[in-house]
């Protein structure tokens, strides 16, 4: 049984159809890497899966539940994490509050009346764990900071720690590499391959940096007009003559 | 008397209660066009209509019924000239530098210019000497009586704005879908900066239609004149109420954009209110209610809660739209040590001396004056925590004060059961009519949460208070008792100021506490970023639901405790929907997010029309409004509020002294021509 | 000193979060008690002032900053010999060798409810000029000093500050709702005002222009004007928005049912207490509906713009001239002027013996005399009865008056109609709502009307001098009311 399963999944916006039975799936602790041109419906597929759209057809399975029509509070808890492509951070809160927020949101010891009887203030315990995970993530010291005086790489990670605060079983990036250099690309793969073998969460990336995809993920699919193409082992979908002619050419000459 | 003659006889009430409901509907229409105009042209939900349309009303007023100008002329300088050149002031003085603030900044601003705008015209035109009584319409002979169908009586003036309002939405229908300038408008609306890259000139576009709605709300102003008795009584902005509730209720059947579904909306309403009260017996309460009073909350209400276009609109809608600006971090958190033990011991000296002044040498009515302070400060913490923590605005805050209030004193009269008792179970009471009012509109939250909660005051207004299990009989008063509690009488002044710093103090500690734990942060992760707190599992709807109900208890307490202090609920002297507007705008103004903030805004509430307007500069205590209103324009640039904003300037200032960089914090500078006064206060105050 | 504490308060605008805390300190600390409660400051300050002769009497300068210049010297009211004994007073607040200061709270700005108000003021100062003309009163004159405004709502806050301030014997009140009667009330100030709230009742140191009266009570005037007017199906109205004008309209339907067999077999076809305040709705359906029935005459417990919308959907329905409507608030001859056509034949209901009344009344003449020039309000007239019961009382309570004996010699006055006037008023009696103790009530329950002709007043109740009529209020049974005057 996978952990995380899209099933035939159908979405139409005004009678344009953006995804056509795709289905998906992805196993405990494994990179799955999800490609395709802009406008391939990698982003519909990727809200169908987090709760931000409902599918017009198809479901969504978590653990061997069906989470189609879960909110994206419940998909959450349950133990799926996000990141952005553009990001988004709590501005106004330092670096440790994202973290701080997400850990206290996700374990549920918010109920109203501990706030008021001053039981909800942070505790030294979680600080430290907030800290460590900044620490191993190369963020070390910087939980006082403002969120906005980071950079943009910094801000990625952020929003990955705090998606790990969720205690998450499976993690979905969205565009991760999205307005970073080469050498800040790299350097977040990095750092994320070995968060990722140490926690022994799911990822599933959506890019259209396929290099990334490739040097990251174990296994890929790839979408085109809303449908699914191909999909199988990352270094033979990279092979795939039909691929590389439709789409990848365009990428390789756009990235040299 | 048989059954068809019976039913010939319902047909013909129907048909009459159908033309009867017209002309209503019409003044109904106009307003909602007017809402939806400006919210089409400039997408800034205004409040501020009533404001527009009064002082058109009142300039026609002024020249034709005081100076006896003839009507033409009076008309072409109220309506043709004034309208329009006050819509271009605004646009240009004001909401031009705006545009890319949220809904609900914007929405902010209409409500201190419908705080600023009527008061500082009477303050010019020196209305508050003789009240403008006795306002007449522009229409010639506008009572003149026709009859449709040789049965239906009409007056000239009715036919008037019904022919302008069928007209006017006819020719703006034509201006959006057909010309130009109206693509260009909803262009500039949609992206100011894209229809400039296009070769568009969007500031005279933006301009223009800011002129054009000025002058439909001037023209709807001076319409509505004859056909609303309450603009006869005195000519006042609220004097347009009672119409702005259907009128908004017709507004909302169109998302607020639609122009053909407000006049549609507004004739409907118009007809249903005839209906309702041709065919609804009235030989029941609520019966009566429904037709009477109540009336136009309950379509309101029904309309936002139940239209499935809302609910898309809002499905549909940028998610950012109604979230604030992100606020940046307080100054307090990115204070040095000596900073901060530098504050806190300007702050102790400070209160020690107020303290030692008030109990040694105040008389009671400084005493009086202070402890409205201390209670004032209370109840806007209740804006401090839903607007400040919440990030969304609501405009019953004022009816939760009332409900704290009434409860002590139903409790006390009723029952003789202590009155701290009673002033806790109307905070329960509240905190539970907050939440009960706010799941069905929660979801929807920004603009929509602002309408449903101010016609949720004016519903308490308009219709609850009268019954005895609310505001009490007639026959024994509003009396309420100082409390005697754990043995301490508290009924002499001093120990009763004693007692509302403690829970002052309690309830600040409180605010913080929310602020500072889980509770507070799902509320900062929610206005930092609604889809990345849902990411983190924020049930953003319930955080907020709750968020109210404790805010709304907190305002129940500040009531509670202002009624002992005057002994009696003063319920038209502190709670009117009208004081409530200005009680945000002056929050707002002065500091949402902090404690402090709520505290300011207590101490510049009671003691700076008393001392600095009325006492030391010898004004009229209207200027508070005026400046006040005006300075809620800060709000879109300093959403933390101007102390706050004067605070972070003055400590960058003295950081930048002791050659400490500070990391992009630095903010811009001061807003222009914004509030003078209250920035200026801000600056001396923290660096004494 | 006030820059001072605005200095201080400066510095209060600017202070941080932790200063709740601080502050908490601060209140708690008690400071060591220094000075219990500080005494009032001036109360001593007669003292200061070069005390003037004492003989002085505004005499010396016969009246020349009182406007009008009346051609005849007016005549002095009947007086009590002593009315010019002087004898220096120390202690009582705003009494000095050579005034009697009083305050008055007015709703001047903000009023909503459009009449002027502030008329009340001209009717007090008519009054003391008056006064001050014929000698004033124990060697002082009689000044409205301090002139405060309510700007609605806000007489609590001018009330304390008057009572802190000290320098005013009493204080005089026409708002438009009465936040401020307890403070007066419990600090002693003698208090006279516009009767039109119940704080005017179940206090002592507070007196109406009137007494406090039932509310909502079974009337037999309601249906009498029927009878007068040949009307026997009745519409009634009162807003939704105000148990005020509900508890009224009750009691007229109720008054209205329970005589009506006696009023000539009279109903009440149309009862609506659910308009609302504004009639942004309009009341056509209400209209139709009373047309249908064949109301002829409409009670109605509404504003005077709220009678001009009922009127003008009259007029629209083609009805106006089959009915006859009785206005409880609609005194005031500009509006009538203004709609003249609209109202043409209607009935007013006046609290006072109306300016177009002529009784036997000294006072009447002298109001004329004292208001010529001066645009007449309806609270014009209630400052001069306010200001004249003032005069009375101090004349009752003795040369050597204060605060306490003016209150206990106006609770003597028994029969007090303000020379005709008014209804006749047991200050001793009437004290609490008759509602609540049926003791307080008047002894007679009388009307004053008048109606509406060419956009102007004629008296319509009584008989010539004698412009009341009253029904004994201890007789429940159906009776003609007797024509009556209090004057003389």
């Amino acid at each position: 049984m996978s952990l995380l399963v899209a099933d035939g999944i159908t979405k139409r916006f005004a009678g344009i159809t953006a995804l056509q039975d795709v289905s998906i799936a992805l196993e405990e602790g494994e990179r799955v890497g999800l490609i395709g041109p802009n406008g391939a419906g990698k982003t519909t597929l990727f809200n169908c899966l987090l709760g931000l759209l409902r599918p017009d057809a198809g479901s969504v399975g978590f653990d061997g539940q069906d989470i189609t029509r879960l909110p994206v509070y419940r998909r959450t808890r349950l133990g799926i994490g996000r990141t952005f492509q553009r990001v988004e951070l709590f501005s106004g809160s330092s670096v440790r509050d994202h973290l701080l927020f997400a850990h206290r949101i996700r374990s549920g010891t918010g109920a109203l009346w501990k706030d008021v009887l001053g039981l909800g203030l942070p505790k030294p315990a979680e600080i430290e764990r907030c800290d460590a995970l900044l620490e191993s993530l190369g963020l070390g010291g910087m939980g006082d900071e403002p969120i906005e005086a980071l950079s943009l790489g910094q801000s990625r990670l952020v929003e990955v720690a705090r998606a790990l605060m969720t205690q998450p079983r499976v993690v979905l990036l969205d565009e991760p590499s999205s307005g970073l250099d080469r050498a800040e690309t790299d350097a977040l793969a990095e750092t994320l391959a070995r968060i990722q073998s140490e926690q022994g969460f799911g990822l599933l990336l959506v890019e259209h940096d396929v290099e990334l995809v490739a040097s990251f993920t174990e296994r890929t699919y790839v979408l085109d007009f809303g449908r699914l193409i191909t999909s199988g082992d990352t270094p033979e979908v990279m092979r795939d003559p039909e691929v590389r002619a439709a789409y990848l050419g365009d990428f390789m000459a756009g990235a040299q | 008397m048989t059954a068809s003659v019976l039913a010939a006889g319902v047909l013909e009430d129907t048909i009459r209660a159908f033309f009867q409901g017209l002309p209503i509907g019409a003044g109904f229409a106009l307003v909602a066009m007017s809402f939806v105009l400006t919210y089409k042209t400039s997408g800034v939900f205004n409040l501020a209509f009533g404001a527009q349309a009064f002082i058109s009303a009142a300039t026609y007023f002024e020249l034709h019924v005081r100076r006896d100008w003839p009507i033409w002329s009076a008309v072409l300088v109220a309506v043709v000239l004034v309208a329009p050149l006050l819509g271009l002031l605004l646009e240009r003085l004001i909401f031009r530098h705006v545009h890319a603030s949220s809904a609900v900044a914007k929405l902010v601003i209409s409500l201190g210019l419908l705080v600023a705008l009527p008061e500082l015209f009477k303050l010019i035109v020196d209305y508050n000497r003789e009240q403008p009584f006795g306002a007449v319409g522009i229409i010639p002979d506008g009572t003149t009586i026709y009859r449709l169908f040789g049965r239906y009586p009409v007056t000239r003036d009715e036919i008037a704005a019904f022919v302008i309002v069928v007209a006017a939405a006819v020719a703006l229908a034509a201006l959006f879908r057909y010309t130009r300038l109206g693509l260009r408008i909803r262009a500039v609306v949609q992206s100011p900066r894209m229809t400039e890259l296009n070769g568009v000139n969007a500031d005279w576009v933006s301009s223009g239609s800011w002129m054009l709605s000025s002058f439909f709300a001037g023209l709807a102003g001076v319409l509505l004149v004859p056909t609303t008795s309450s603009l006869g009584t005195v000519l006042e902005p609220t004097g347009y109420f009672p119409i702005v509730i259907s009128a908004l209720a017709a507004a909302a059947l169109g998302r607020l954009v639609s122009l053909p579904a407000a006049m549609f909306g507004g004739l409907l309403l118009g007809v249903v209110t005839t209906q309702m009260r041709t065919h609804v017996p009235r030989d029941n309460v609520i019966l009566a209610e429904l037709q009477g009073p109540a009336l136009p909350y309950v379509m309101l209400f029904a309309i936002i809660v139940f239209w499935p276009a809302i609910r898309r609109q809002v499905a549909g809608a940028d998610p950012l739209l109604g979230v604030s600006p992100p606020p940046p971090a307080l100054a307090a958190t990115s204070r040095s040590k000596g900073m901060t033990i530098y504050t806190r011991i300007m702050a102790l000296a400070f209160f020690t001396a107020v303290g030692i002044w008030t109990f040694g040498y105040a008389n009671n009515f400084w005493i009086s004056r202070i402890t409205h302070s201390v209670i004032f400060s209370i109840i806007f913490l209740s804006i401090v925590v839903f607007t400040g923590l919440g990030g969304q605005i609501a405009l019953c805050q004022v009816t939760f004060a009332a409900i704290g209030a009434f409860g002590a004193m139903q409790f006390a009269q009723r029952w003789d059961i202590s009155v701290i008792v009673g002033m806790l179970a109307g905070a329960a009471i509240a905190a539970a009519v907050g939440a009960v009012l706010s799941i069905p509109v929660m979801r929807l939250g920004g603009i929509w949460l602002a309408i449903a909660t101010l016609a949720f005051a004016l519903f308490f207004h308009d219709v609850l208070v009268k019954y005895s299990w609310v505001g009490g009989s007639l026959f024994h008063g509003r009396g309420v008792p100082r409390p005697e509690f754990l043995g301490v009488d508290f009924s002499s002044r001093e120990n009763f100021l004693i007692l509302c710093v403690a829970i002052l103090v309690l309830v600040g500690v409180l605010v913080i506490l929310i602020r500072e734990s889980s509770t507070g942060m799902a509320l900062r992760a929610l206005r930092g970023s609604e889809t990345a707190a849902e990411s983190i599992g924020v049930i953003s709807w319930r955080s907020r639901v709750i968020v109210f109900s404790v805010s709304a208890g907190i305002a129940a307490i500040g009531g509670g405790l202002l009624a002992m202090e005057e002994r009696l609920v003063g319920y038209e002297a502190n709670f009117d929907p009208q004081t409530g507007l200005f009680w945000l705008v002056i929050v707002v103004v002065l500091g949402t997010r902090t404690v402090e903030g709520g505290i300011q805004a207590g101490v510049a509430f009671v003691i700076f029309p008393e001392l600095v307007l009325h006492r030391w500069l010898g004004l009229d205590g209207a200027w508070r409004f005026v400046l006040f209103g005006f300075a809620a324009i800060s709000f879109a640039r300093h959403p933390e509020g101007l102390l706050e904003h004067g605070k972070r300037r003055s400590q960058a200032m003295m950081q930048r002294m002791f050659a400490r960089r500070q990391p992009a914090m630095a903010t811009a500078g001061a807003p222009a021509g914004a509030g003078p006064t209250t920035e200026a206060e801000a600056e001396t105050g923290d660096e004494p | 000193m006030t820059a001072r504490l605005w200095k201080m308060l400066l510095g209060a605008l600017a202070v941080l979060a932790l200063v709740a805390t601080a502050c908490g300190n601060a209140g708690n600390d008690d400071e060591g008690a220094p000075a219990p409660t500080a005494a009032p400051a001036p109360a001593d300050e007669p003292d200061d002032e070069p005390a003037p002769a004492p003989e002085e009497a505004p005499d010396d300068e016969p009246g020349d900053d009182s406007a009008p210049e009346p051609e005849p010297e007016p005549e002095e009211p009947k007086d009590p010999e002593h009315r010019h004994t002087f004898v220096p007073i120390e202690g009582v607040p705003g009494v000095n060798d050579d005034e009697i200061k009083v305050t008055s709270i007015v709703t001047i700005s903000n009023n909503t409810l459009g009449t002027n108000i502030a008329a009340y003021n001209d009717g007090i100062e008519a009054y003391f000029n008056f006064i001050n003309d014929t000698g004033g009163i124990y060697g002082r004159e009689l000044v409205l000093d301090n002139k405060r405004d309510d700007q609605l709502f806000q007489n609590q806050p001018q009330a304390l500050a008057m009572v802190e301030e000290d320098d005013s014997l009493a204080a005089f009140v026409a708002t438009l709702l009465f936040f401020g009667a307890d403070i007066l009330n419990d600090a002693g100030v003698p208090t006279f005002g516009w009767n039109i709230h119940n704080e005017f009742a179940d206090r002592r140191n507070i007196f109406g222009h009137i007494a406090p009266s039932c509310i909502g009570c079974i009337h037999q005037l309601f249906p009498y004007i029927a009878t007068r007017v040949g009307a026997t199906k009745a519409g009634i109205f009162g807003y939704g928005n105000s148990e005020n004008s509900k508890i009224c309209a009750e009691g007229t339907r109720d008054s209205i049912e329970h005589y009506s067999a006696e009023a000539g077999g009279m109903t009440v076809e149309f009862f609506d207490t659910s308009i609302e305040f504004g009639l942004a709705g309009g009341v056509a359906p209400q209209v139709s509906e009373m047309k249908d029935k064949g109301v002829d005459i409409i009670y109605t417990c509404l504003d005077l713009n709220g009678m001009r919308t009922i009127a003008q959907e009259l007029v629209k329905q083609d009805y106006r001239d089959e009915v006859v409507m009785y206005h409880p608030n609609t005194y005031n001859h500009e509006f009538v002027a203004a709609n003249a056509d609209l109202f043409e034949g209607d009935l007013v209901f006046v609290q006072f013996v109306p300016f177009e009344a002529d009784i036997d009344s000294s006072l009447q003449e002298a109001f004329f005399q004292y208001t010529e020039g001066i645009k007449l309000e309806e609270q014009t007239m209630v400052g001069w009865l306010n200001a004249h019961l003032f005069y009375e009382g101090l004349l009752g309570a003795g040369p050597e008056f204060d605060r306490a004996s003016l209150v206990d010699a106006l609770r003597t006055f028994d029969d007090y109609s303000h020379d005709g006037l008014t209804n006749a008023i047991d200050f001793s009696r009437q004290i609490d709502l008759p509602n609540n103790n049926p003791d307080a009530d008047y002894e007679y329950r009388c009307i004053n009307a008048v109606k509406i002709v060419n956009g102007d007043f004629e008296q319509w109740t009584g008989e010539p001098g004698k412009p009341w009529l009253c029904w004994e209020t201890v007789r429940e049974d159906w009776h003609d009311p007797e024509a009556l005057t209090f004057a003389g």
